[in-house]
């Protein structure tokens, strides 16, 4: 493999294990201030907490529960158990990677207590292959890397609705690992599953992804 | 494993991803990739939309700060305060 291709390898590697990423060390902070007047039950500190963490923690609620309605409830419920547990905060992590936590936890626990719905196919949009084992399909590099374009603001959208568009068992396993950064045993727990399950999820996920937003990674330039 | 097929280095993608794949089948799958235009490519392509995933949702994640809706919040601050009250009684 020559050095261009290795470096580029390298750095998918980085790209795929968000686990393995070294926190942010929480620096002297304006997050301890805001838990020490939570914990003395100082006026307006709740509310300062609601109002400048609620939308982020509406966002991952959103994603994962794909309902306004339950979205905004698991929102409630966050900050709600966060200030019962405000005193078992111990500051080894962000506030806002606390929170995130416990709507994560939120929302998982909605989601279970959900009717189950039979597992939905996604084989239409995983590569098929010839009986020699070669793709049926060819995949070309544009003259710009897949990732630059897709990043691009303004096809963060598509990729958006790409993602709402994956059957809810696929989807869930993809924004837990891959979004929110848990780990394949974590995810494997929260779910009732196996870690193999999990990984077998994620991959079929992420191959259906990428078959979603193929029209975008084509060659641009032809 | 001496050889691979597209369809197999198509399963080790996301272990190969993770640097978990044994060194054998690492060594055996990057050979493969080497050879192999159109598996490169799509190797390209998935790592392309983890990583794209990542960003749109983190950029989704800040244009939301700050931004819950107020009645949302009088909702949560209502609650937290019938709690309290209730905590106090």
């Amino acid at each position: 493999m020559n050095g261009a291709r290795l470096a580029a390898v390298v750095c998918y590697s980085a790209v795929a294990s968000p686990t393995e990423t070294t926190p942010t060390p929480p620096s002297a902070s304006p997050d301890q201030a805001l838990v020490d007047a939570l914990r003395s039950h100082a006026p307006g500190a709740f509310e300062q907490l609601v109002r400048t963490r609620g939308g982020r923690l509406l966002a991952v609620t959103r994603r994962l529960l794909g309902n306004e309605e339950d979205a905004r409830d698991a929102v409630q419920e966050t900050f709600m158990n966060a200030y019962r547990s405000i005193d078992r905060f111990e500051g080894g992590s962000l506030l806002s990677t606390w929170l995130h936590r416990i709507a994560v936890n939120v929302s998982l626990m909605k989601l279970r207590t959900r009717k189950r719905k039979p597992e939905e196919s996604l084989d239409h949009l995983l590569p098929a292959f010839k009986d020699d084992g070669h793709f049926m399909e060819r995949f070309e590099s544009g003259s710009e890397p897949a990732d630059v374009r897709l990043s691009r603001i303004e096809e963060q959208a598509t990729v958006r609705t790409a993602i709402d568009e994956l059957p809810e068992h696929y989807r869930t396993v993809l924004l837990l690992r891959d979004i929110e950064g848990l780990d394949t045993r974590d995810v494997a727990e929260q779910l009732g599953i196996t870690a193999n399950a999990v990984k077998l999820r994620l991959h079929r996920a992420r191959q259906a992804l990428r078959t979603l937003l193929a029209p975008r990674l084509g060659r641009p330039d032809r | 494993m001496s050889k691979m097929t597209c369809r197999a280095c198509s399963d080790f993608l996301a272990d190969y991803l993770d640097g978990q794949l044994d060194p054998g089948i690492r060594a055996t799958f990057e050979v493969h990739l080497d050879k192999c235009r159109n598996c490169r490519a799509y190797l390209e392509q998935y790592a392309a939309v983890i990583k794209a995933g990542r960003c749109a949702c983190e950029r989704e994640n800040e244009q939301a700060a700050g931004a819950l809706p107020e009645e949302l919040v009088r909702a949560i601050l209502a609650a937290q305060a019938e709690r309290g009250n209730t905590s106090d009684a």
